[in-house]
Formats: C-alpha cells, sequence, structure tokens
C-alpha cells in the first residue's frame, strides 16, 4: 500500500532580525491512511511548524526551504494558493492547542462551523444549519440545536475543542492534524476528548498526525512516533518499539522524564546524571498547617436579580473542608480545574478572605487576619508560594537579581545592599541557577531558568510552609524532572512542608506523602499517596487515575 | 436585541443623568469665576456705574450665587436656557441654528475620514513594509502634525485662491443661494429635499474644503487604531483556524479580522467625534462658517453666561449620547459585553 502523506528531507527556514533561523530540518516521515503518526518533542523541536508547513500556514517570515511534501499525490510544494485553500478544511484539516482562542470570539459556533461547509460547497444557504448541527452531534455535543447558538465564552474548554474538533472534520477531511489538542485540558477531558477523535478517525479511516509533547498520551493514541528535538527527527519507530528499547539518547531521556509506573523522582532524571540518592523524607512532626471548615461562597454573577425576600445567589467555591499539613510533610492538593484546589490554596495563603472556617499556622489562627492586612503579619515570610506560570509570575522589568531581592527587601533580616546580594547569590546556588544568570530579564532567561527564579524567590525568607501551584505544568517533562528533583532536594535540606497544588497525579505520586482529592469544592478521598492512588476508594478518584494516559509497555 | 441588553442601555442612559447634573454645576460656577463682568459689557463703553448696577439687577446678578443657581435650574426645566447677552435672542434659537452647522461639518469629515482611513489601516495591516503601509504612516504624520488652521489656509489658498475651483470660504452658502426649508438643519439633505440640487451643490461644494481640513486631522487616529487593531487580531490563533479550515481571503480579512478589529476602532471614533464637535473652532473661523464652536469663543471673551452654559450643556448631551450609541454598538458587534458587567 502506497503512503497517503509522504514527507521527505523537509526543511522550513524563518526569516528574522538576526538573520535565517533552520527551524526544521531534513525531516521524513510517511503516513498511511488509517493510521495515526505522533511527532513528539519539547518546546522548540520544530514540531509544529513542520505541521503548519504540511499545511502551508506558516507565517509570512517562515518558507519551505527544501524538500517534498506529497499529499494524496499532490505536490504540496508546488500547488498553488488557490489549491491549497481547496485542499485545507476539506482534504487536510487541523485541531489547534488552546481551543478557546482558536474560535472567533465574536461569531456564534454554528456559524463558524457553517462557513466551513459553505466555503468548501458541503452546503448551501438553505441546509447550512442543518447540516452544522449535525457536525455538532457527531462531535456529540449535547442539545446540538441550542449550542449552534453558543459563542466560544459560554462554553467550557472541553466543549471548544469540541467545536475546534467539529470544525476540522465537517467537511470529512482524509488527513487530520492535531496540534497538541488536549494541552491545557483536564485529565478526564482529555481523555474524553482524546477517545472521541480516535473514534471518528477509525470511523472515517482517516490519517492522522498527533503532535504531542507528552509521551504517554502519543503511546496511547499513536501507531508509529517521530521523535523531535532542534529541527530534526532523532528517531522513528513504531510506538510500542518506541517504547520498549529506545535506540536515540535523547528519547530515552524524554521517556525516563516522563513520570510513570513505580518510577521514582531520582528515576526521571538522565541516566548518566550522578544524582545523590534521594533524601529520605524525616518522619512528620507536629500539625504545621490546619484547615477546619474552610468555607469560600461567591454572589452569583446571575443576569437575574433575586427576586425582593429571597436570598442572593451565591456560589460555593470551597464547601466546607477540613485536612491538616505537618512539618516536613508534603501533601498534594489534587482536582480539575473548578473544583476549589486554587482557591483553597489562596485562602492558606492569606491571599483571600474565606466565608467561614478556620486557618491555623503553627497554632495562631492566621484565619483571622484579613488577607489585605496580611502582609505585615509576622508570619507573612512563613508562608511563600510557587506560581504557575514562571513566565507570567515575574515582573519582565526586574532582572532575576531584582526578584530574588524583591522579598528579602520586604521581609528579610538582611540589612544593606552587600547582604541582600549575599543572600541572592546563596539562594542562586541553592537552586541551581548560574550566577552569570542573575543579571538577566525573564525574557532572555529559559522556562526552568524562570521557574529555579520563582523558587528562589519563594524560599527567600526561609518560609516553613511552601504553596505550590502547579510550578510545572509550563514546562518540558525533562525540565520538569529537573525541577521536581530540585524541590524535592530544597524541601529536605531546608527542613520545609509543602502543599503541592497539581491537576497531574503522577507528578504528585512523585512529590507527595500525602494527597487530597477534590471535586466541586469538596474533599472527596484523602490519604497516604501510594494508598489512594493503587487502590482509591472513591469513584472519582478511580475516574481521574484511569485518565491518565500512559504508555502499557 | 436581548431584554439583559436593553437593561444596560437604559442603565446607561440613567448613568448619564448625575453627569448631567455635575456638568451643569460646574459650568455655573466656572462661568462665575471667570473675569469679566457681563453687566459692564452689556452697559457699552459710555455706561455709568448707576446704569451698570441697574443692568445687574435686570439680569438677576446681583442675587447670592445659590438663588441664581435656583433661577437657573428652574428656567433649564422649562427649557429656557436664558437670552445670549451678545446676540440679544434666547441661547435655545442660537444654539438650534448653530449645532445643525456644526453637525454638518463634523459628521461629513467624519465620513470622509472613515472612508479613507478603515480602508487604509486595513490594507496597510495586510500588507505591512509595502507601500500602502508607508502611505497610511505618511497621512498618520502629517495628520497629527499639521494644525487644522494651517491646512485650511492652504485648501482656501490652492483651491480658491490659485485654481478658483472652490467657492469664497464664507460661511455655509455663498450669496446666490437661500437656505433651504430647515428639515434636519443640514443644508444639503434639506435642499435635496426640498428638490433644488443647485442649492444642495452650492452647499456642498461649500463644506467640502473645511471637511476635508477637519477629515485629514481625525484621519490620523482612526487610521492608526484600525492598523493595529487588525495588525493584533490578525495574529490571533483563530486567524489561523480559519486560514487552516481554507476560508476564502476575504472572509477571513472581513468576517472573522475585521469585526473583531472594529471594537477599538468605534472606541477611538467616539472620543474623536466629541473632540471634533467642540474643538472645530479653528475651521469654523478659518471658513467663516457659523458653527457652535466659534459662537462659544465669542460668548466666553464677553463673559456671556447663559451662552456659555448653554453650549456646555448641549455639548455634555451630545457628549452622553454618542457614549451611549457606542455601547449600544458595542453590545451588538461583540456577545461577551454585557455579561462581565
Amino acid at each position: 500500500m502506497n503512503a497517503f502523506v509522504e514527507v521527505s528531507d523537509l526543511s522550513v527556514d524563518f526569516k528574522t532580525r538576526n538573520g535565517v533561523v533552520h527551524a526544521v530540518r531534513g525531516v521524513s516521515f510517511s503516513l498511511m491512511k488509517g493510521k495515526t503518526l505522533g511527532i513528539v518533542g519539547e518546546s522548540g523541536s520544530g514540531k509544529s511548524v513542520t505541521s503548519y508547513a504540511l499545511m502551508r500556514i506558516l507565517d509570512a517570515a517562515g518558507f519551505i526551504a527544501g524538500g517534498h511534501i506529497e499529499f494524496g499525490g499532490i505536490d504540496i510544494g508546488a500547488a498553488t494558493e488557490a489549491q491549497m485553500r481547496d485542499l485545507r478544511g476539506r482534504e487536510i484539516s487541523m485541531v489547534f492547542q488552546n481551543p478557546r482562542a482558536a474560535l472567533n470570539p465574536i461569531r456564534k459556533v454554528g456559524r463558524q462551523i457553517e462557513d466551513v461547509l459553505l466555503q468548501h460547497l458541503q452546503a448551501t444557504q438553505g441546509d447550512a444549519k442543518e447540516k452544522a448541527i449535525d457536525v455538532l452531534r457527531q462531535v456529540r455535543i449535547n442539545n446540538p440545536e441550542e449550542r449552534y447558538h453558543a459563542y466560544p465564552f459560554e462554553l467550557s474548554g472541553g466543549m471548544c475543542q469540541r467545536i475546534v474538533i467539529a470544525l476540522a472534520l465537517a467537511c470529512k477531511p482524509q488527513l487530520m492534524i492535531a496540534d497538541e489538542p488536549t494541552t491545557g485540558l483536564d485529565v478526564t477531558t482529555q481523555k474524553a476528548v482524546m477517545d472521541l477523535m480516535a473514534d471518528l478517525v477509525r470511523e472515517r479511516n482517516m490519517a492522522t498526525v498527533l503532535i504531542t509533547h507528552d509521551l504517554g498520551l502519543a503511546a496511547a493514541y499513536c501507531d508509529h512516533l517521530i521523535v523531535m528535538k532542534d529541527g530534526e527527527v532523532v528517531e522513528s519507530a513504531p510506538a510500542r518499539a518506541l517504547f520498549r528499547d529506545p535506540q536515540h539518547a535523547y528519547t530515552r531521556k524524554l521517556i525516563r522524564a516522563t513520570p510513570h509506573g513505580s518510577a521514582a523522582i531520582r528515576d526521571l532524571l538522565p541516566e548518566d546524571l550522578d544524582a545523590p540518592a534521594a533524601p529520605i523524607a524525616p518522619p512528620p512532626g507536629e500539625p504545621l498547617l490546619e484547615v477546619e471548615n474552610l468555607v469560600k461562597e461567591y454572589p452569583m454573577k446571575s443576569a437575574a436579580t433575586p427576586k425582593p425576600g429571597e436570598a442572593a445567589a451565591t456560589f460555593r467555591a470551597v464547601g466546607g473542608i477540613s485536612f491538616m499539613v505537618r512539618r516536613g510533610e508534603s501533601v498534594g492538593l489534587v482536582g480539575e480545574s473548578g473544583c476549589g484546589k486554587s482557591t483553597t490554596s489562596a485562602m492558606v495563603m492569606r491571599l483571600l478572605d474565606s466565608t467561614a472556617g478556620s486557618i491555623r499556622f503553627a497554632g495562631v489562627d492566621i484565619g483571622a487576619t484579613p488577607a489585605r492586612k496580611f502582609a505585615s503579619s509576622q508570619y507573612r515570610s512563613k508562608l511563600q508560594m510557587v506560581f504557575q506560570d514562571p513566565t507570567d509570575c515575574l515582573n519582565p522589568r526586574f532582572t532575576a537579581r531584582r526578584s530574588i531581592a524583591d522579598p528579602l527587601m520586604r521581609l528579610g533580616s538582611q540589612r544593606g545592599a552587600r547582604a541582600v546580594n549575599a543572600r541572592v547569590e546563596e539562594l542562586a546556588a541553592l537552586v541551581g541557577l548560574p550566577q552569570h544568570l542573575l543579571d538577566r530579564f525573564p525574557h532572555q532567561l529559559s522556562g526552568g531558568q524562570k521557574a529555579r527564579v520563582g523558587i528562589a524567590r519563594a524560599i527567600a525568607v526561609d518560609p516553613e510552609l511552601l504553596v505550590l501551584d502547579e510550578p510545572t505544568a509550563a514546562l518540558d517533562v525533562s525540565v520538569q524532572a529537573v525541577v521536581l528533583n530540585l524541590l524535592v532536594d530544597l524541601k529536605a535540606r531546608l527542613a520545609m512542608s509543602y502543599l503541592f497544588v497539581s491537576h497531574d497525579l503522577s507528578v504528585v505520586r512523585l512529590l507527595c506523602d500525602r494527597v487530597i482529592v477534590m471535586k466541586g469544592g469538596e474533599i472527596v478521598e484523602q490519604g497516604e499517596c501510594e494508598k489512594v492512588l493503587t487502590n482509591p476508594s472513591h469513584a472519582y478518584t478511580r475516574a481521574l487515575i484511569e485518565a491518565i494516559p500512559h504508555p502499557d509497555f | 436585541m436581548s431584554q439583559s441588553k436593553l437593561r444596560i442601555a437604559v442603565k446607561r442612559l440613567a448613568q448619564a443623568i448625575p453627569t448631567l447634573f455635575g456638568v451643569i454645576v460646574v459650568t455655573f460656577i466656572l462661568t462665575r469665576a471667570l473675569p469679566g463682568d457681563p453687566a459692564a459689557y452689556f452697559a457699552g463703553p459710555a455706561a455709568d456705574a448707576k446704569s451698570i448696577q441697574q443692568i445687574r439687577v435686570a439680569l438677576g446678578l446681583d442675587k447670592p450665587l445659590p438663588v441664581q443657581f435656583m433661577l437657573y435650574m428652574r428656567d433649564l426645566a422649562t427649557g429656557n436656557l436664558g437670552d445670549s447677552i451678545s446676540t440679544g435672542q434666547p441661547v435655545v434659537s442660537d444654539i438650534a441654528s448653530r449645532l445643525p452647522a456644526s453637525l454638518e461639518l463634523t459628521l461629513t469629515a467624519l465620513v470622509l475620514a472613515l472612508g479613507i482611513a478603515i480602508p487604509l489601516g486595513v490594507l496597510a495591516a495586510t500588507r505591512p513594509g509595502t507601500w500602502i503601509d508607508h502611505l497610511c504612516r505618511a497621512f498618520v504624520t502629517a495628520g497629527v502634525s499639521l494644525p487644522v488652521f494651517f491646512t485650511g489656509l492652504a485648501l482656501v489658498y490652492v483651491f480658491y485662491y490659485q485654481f478658483g475651483v472652490a467657492p469664497a470660504p464664507l460661511g455655509r452658502l455663498d450669496f446666490a443661494h437661500f437656505p433651504p426649508p430647515a428639515v434636519t438643519g443640514f443644508f444639503v439633505i434639506d435642499a435635496l429635499a426640498d428638490g433644488d440640487p443647485e442649492t444642495a451643490w452650492a452647499a456642498f461644494t461649500q463644506i467640502l474644503l473645511p471637511a476635508i481640513t477637519l477629515a485629514l486631522f481625525t484621519l490620523a487616529p482612526l487610521a492608526r487604531m484600525t492598523r493595529g487593531a487588525m495588525l493584533q487580531v490578525l495574529s490571533a490563533d483563530f486567524i489561523r483556524t480559519a486560514r487552516a479550515a481554507g476560508l476564502a481571503r476575504q472572509k477571513v480579512l472581513f468576517a472573522y479580522a475585521f469585526r473583531n478589529a472594529l471594537l477599538p476602532v468605534i472606541t477611538t471614533l467616539g472620543m474623536v467625534f466629541s473632540f471634533m464637535l467642540g474643538a472645530n473652532v479653528l475651521v469654523e473661523k478659518v471658513f467663516a462658517w457659523p458653527g457652535i464652536g466659534s459662537y462659544a469663543v465669542e460668548a466666553l471673551v464677553v463673559s456671556d453666561y447663559a451662552a456659555v452654559q448653554g453650549f456646555v450643556l448641549a455639548m455634555a448631551i451630545l457628549f452622553v449620547a454618542v457614549n451611549l450609541l457606542i455601547d449600544i454598538s458595542y453590545t451588538l458587534i461583540d456577545p461577551r459585553v454585557g455579561f462581565d458587567d
């Protein structure tokens, strides 16, 4: 059987102010109908650019510099723009990352599907609406007649992704390219979306390219994988073979770095790295943080004003939860978006006032101090936080040195520029940030380096409890592996306790002693990490665990 | 328009009432705080202290300020803005005759500016770095850097004095034509409605040069905003989706990109309009245009309280109306408006 898509020796260049950048170099692969090809790699590996080249939707500065792309007998490189426009959406279509941004915010989703149908003459003005609703039904959207009139902002992330898939599949294309289709979605939503895509692809015998940074996802849904690094393919093999017997050192590093099975935290690091054994956590001491019946309610933002005599509707973001973090302990707070885990961590951090309940820190009721005044509390330095997005949480106008010095100047015991500077350098050494990077601005640092700055800043004033809000969610897996190990080492060295907020159970398992599972503002389960994850008692925990894609070979 | 959007529109309208009241109070106090004595001006240079005092009593200026204010408010409630001491006419009729002149000029200029600025901005954004982008930049730079009285005088010099293709810059109509019966107060439209194309053409040629002068000035922020907004929208993810779906270029550009880019353009449009209406005094002066801007300046110079207050009030009402229109067009374009509110 002949290959349906044949890419040979593809090179893509970008013209930039600093000369030509070779984003993709000599990439070759082939794909048959009904098969799924996974392109795996970390940020900057050229995997997305490869797919854009396939559809010829590169930015103005990018162009195909060499090689050959053949799609069903058509030479993509030589096709005219008009021919390409006919192919796009009808023969080749694409599902994008960040579904909400991928849809026109001020056009009804049904109309957006109609646009595609009308463009490719799959519908007429008369039956377009009916056909659009039919497409919505095919991507298993309940109430498609009603959803037709929805705008993207009225739909959840998972629902938006279904719309994007509906757009991509509306004209029954033969090749679908999915570019990180589930990044940023919850793990159960990810499973639903991926299963839906896999089903539709199978029904229609389409060829699929799945681009992802998540090896587990690639392993679960792809027949063949290619691993890309710095614009080149380093390895290409059937999925099973790739995991069983990775040939290239980089592939091995990636596979190791992906949290998997029973691997311990040190197992994530490259094998040639001689890391000292993971510190053994001391037995947890007395309770450090005690949370009791914590409640957070928000007034409802409903359009209808409540009738007189009727209490104003409130939304319970956190519905009376109790838990405890002991000294030296790591506790994971797990749940999907909207479960109240971030609200809980913000209340514990005293950034947000609670509606009811108490928060005791080392025996003192810190919940009694309003969040507004907590900055001057003596406990402020004892409770610090590492934020989710390492880029957004740094002031773009501050150098790394200034960012780390910031809490020291406010809360630290150091007096004078010299003492502060010495402490900053000590902290940089502690988190493994090379001294010469201290005078760089955030945009001059890599994601991992920025994460280190964020961690150094948080531990600058010797906190006893560190709240970590998905600290590695925005990082590549190999960087995540390093940062997770750094966190484990720092905790032992500085005798801190962690409250680790995450949606990723496999990461929580590596880092935490105990885990708390939240759903709809309530705790559904809590207990020893190993026990909860291997033998969950609540159906929701089970669903969360089962939704994690993992290579089963 | 849905029920909730209608409610927002009504709410915005209600929010304007305190604003208007504030404007009334502030202008009342400010006009009283201005140097100059209207009684002395009204009495003329030959008057003695006694006759000035008489006039002051006649104008009600001898009473304490709070009483004056109450009287002013009572008159306002009956739609009486007082009499202008410089023209001797009721302020209401002065404004009614002059506001349409300003509105006609401003709206014509705005239509002209929009007609040039939006296509220019869109073209510049879709072809960055090309000659049309440079042309856009040149227009914007010239528009903001050339003062209106200069462009006005230059246009008069070239088209009236040198080539003689434009009529004399002497107001809304030359002496050969009579103003058409007032319906809208816009001469061109009124003359056409009256079935008098000759007068309509005469009024049109009169308004052309001042409108171009004003349009050149207004064009700059509009073209700039259109270009910027289009560039930003064109780099958005959903434009890539639309391209990947194979949608035609026109569809992507207009149905997807342009509609999204319209929002900031409309905001700018509202600001520009409000600004133009009051600030085109210079253009009105150059072209002897009997508009409201020149009226207000003349009134201010002689401390003509009633006229100044009437002018400010009219402007405030227009301002509120324009803002309301913008809010409504926002809710029509952007479905998200009204939900975060």
